[in-house]
């Protein structure tokens, strides 16, 4: 039987082999494209900006560009994540290698886990970078009076970042039973995108939420502007807060895989 | 070679993503009247300042297109194109397709054509089912202005795909591939309407091809074959470029 030192071995050994492009790429991606935004935003007319304004009930050009850039706190870690996840979880099934990485002296779960969490790690820290870059970027734009501010644009992006890797986690457990990457990569970005429905019926039937005031103020995007001086704390919590969550999640998903059929 | 194809197609129409992704339409389909049902004010003003058009149906288009369909180009032709492939390689079948008559350039254009043509059967039965559906929900719909305002968006998808199956021939890492497509399709559908919004900009936006799909929605008072067939014509032009850049890409590719 293994012990804890060559666990703690296995653990690096895995860490080592995690891609690290992606994760890299993502967060530079997600940065120029924060600033790309910018540049463009900035040169929209009045109207179409005072149309952004009205649809997510904000005001200022600063709201207006974080309402835009927390998108990208929210693509970039899913994403990342999810593409790693495919590759270390569902290709393995796919390739027909599962049965031979579970033959290693090593129980399933700790396979799973060995290999889950270097991949949220750098998830994690692509929206991490992402974040930084929103919240820097923000500066120039905030005016006297804003209800937005660095660290409220710094908590969103965080609260969104730890939001993609609870959905991730959420995938997992499905993930280790699936056998086409691509299938799970459908069933992955229809997950991302179901969170963002409540924020379309925000623009075009507002009306909704009416007599819902409360789930108004929950499950819409621009909350987390509208809400500035919570997002500036409950962002950062959220990152911390979703660290055991997502443990019991790769739990849960290696107890999954263990009585799944290896082919 | 066209009995091949044929095959291709149908082994990729039945395929449970493929059928997953019809799911995802259809919603698309039953939502968008729901979504549409009690505009605000200052929707209807944005669209009559952007498109110089206030009926209703204007409104339909542009949240059917914006809000629907380029959606949906953006992650329906990542999922059916972006392993072409790179899936038999990862599999270890790429060696028995190697023995067979066929070239591995010749193979990765057989696969690319299947999953554009599923993506055009996708788009195309999304738009029928939308012309009954929306018909009888959607007060003022005009059934053959909606058919012909989403030709040049067809054209769109199919380019979508071609270009990722594209990035699938050059950058041989079925995790990256799927990623670099997702990012730089989000984008460009993102950036598609830009020139709606920003007069200024319309001509130099034409550049983005996902801007040449939904071009239809500022004359959809007076579309002709004049403002149809420029655009179809540059996506069909890019999309068999796009396939073609692939297919070079996968001429080194060691079995």
């Amino acid at each position: 039987m293994t012990t804890t030192g060559s666990l703690r071995d296995y653990y690096l050994l895995e860490a080592r082999h995690m891609p690290r492009r992606a994760p890299i790429a993502a967060a530079i991606i997600g940065g120029v494209g924060v600033l790309a935004t910018h540049a463009i935003l900035v040169r929209f007319p009045a109207r179409a900006l005072h149309f952004l304004e009205l649809s997510f009930d904000i005001r200022g050009m600063a709201s207006i560009l974080l309402i835009n850039d927390l998108m990208a706190a929210y693509f970039a870690p899913f994403f990342v994540g999810l593409a790693g996840l495919l590759g270390a979880v569902v290709a393995a099934r796919e390739e027909d290698q599962l049965e031979l990485l579970l033959a290693k002296p090593i129980h399933a779960r700790v396979l799973l886990a060995a290999r889950v969490w270097p991949i949220l790690g750098a998830a994690a820290a692509s929206g991490l970078a992402v974040s930084l870059v929103t919240a820097v970027a923000l500066v120039p734009y905030l005016a006297p009076g804003d209800r937005v501010s660095f660290a409220g644009a710094l908590g969103g992006g965080l609260l969104l970042t730890a939001f993609a890797l609870l959905l991730l986690a959420m995938l997992l457990p499905l993930l280790v039973r699936m056998r086409d990457a691509f299938h799970a990569l459908l069933v992955g970005s229809l997950v991302w995108l179901a969170p963002l429905m409540p924020s379309a019926v925000l623009i075009y039937r507002p009306d909704v939420y009416e007599v819902h005031t409360s789930l108004r103020s929950t499950i819409v995007l621009p909350t987390l502007l509208w809400h500035d001086a919570t997002s500036a704390w409950l962002g950062p919590a959220a990152l911390v807060l979703v660290l055991p969550l997502c443990a019991l999640l790769v739990r849960i998903a290696g107890r999954v895989l263990e009585r799944s059929d290896t082919r | 070679m066209i009995r091949l194809q044929w095959l291709d197609y149908l082994a990729t129409l039945r395929e449970r993503k493929t059928w997953l992704c019809g799911a995802m339409l259809l919603y698309a389909v039953l939502s968008i009247p729901v979504i549409l049902a009690r505009p605000p004010a200052h929707v209807k003003d944005a669209i009559t300042t952007w498109f110089g058009d206030d009926r209703p149906f204007v409104l339909f288009m542009y949240v059917w297109i914006d809000l629907a369909m380029n959606k949906v180009i953006a992650f329906l032709p990542v999922v059916l194109a972006s392993g072409i492939v790179l899936r038999e390689r990862d599999l270890g079948v790429l060696p028995i397709l190697a023995a067979k008559p066929l070239s591995m350039p010749r193979y990765f254009t057989l696969r690319a054509i299947s999953a554009c043509a599923v993506m055009a059967t996708l788009h195309v039965g999304a738009q029928l089912i939308g012309l009954v559906y929306f018909t009888a929900r959607v007060p003022g719909f005009q059934p053959a202005t909606f058919l012909a305002a989403m030709t040049p968006h067809l054209f769109a998808a199919i380019f979508a795909t071609g270009f990722s199956a594209a990035i699938a021939g050059w950058v041989k890492h079925r995790g990256a591939s799927a990623l670099i497509g997702l990012t730089v399709l989000g984008l460009l559908l993102g950036m598609s309407l830009v020139g709606f919004y920003q007069p200024a900009w319309r001509s130099i936006t034409l550049v983005n091809p996902m801007s040449l799909g939904a071009l239809a929605l500022g004359s959809l008072d007076h579309l002709g074959p004049a403002e149809l067939a420029p655009p179809m014509f540059a996506l069909t032009l890019l999309s068999i470029a796009a396939i073609a850049i692939g297919a070079a890409g996968v001429r080194r590719m060691e079995a």
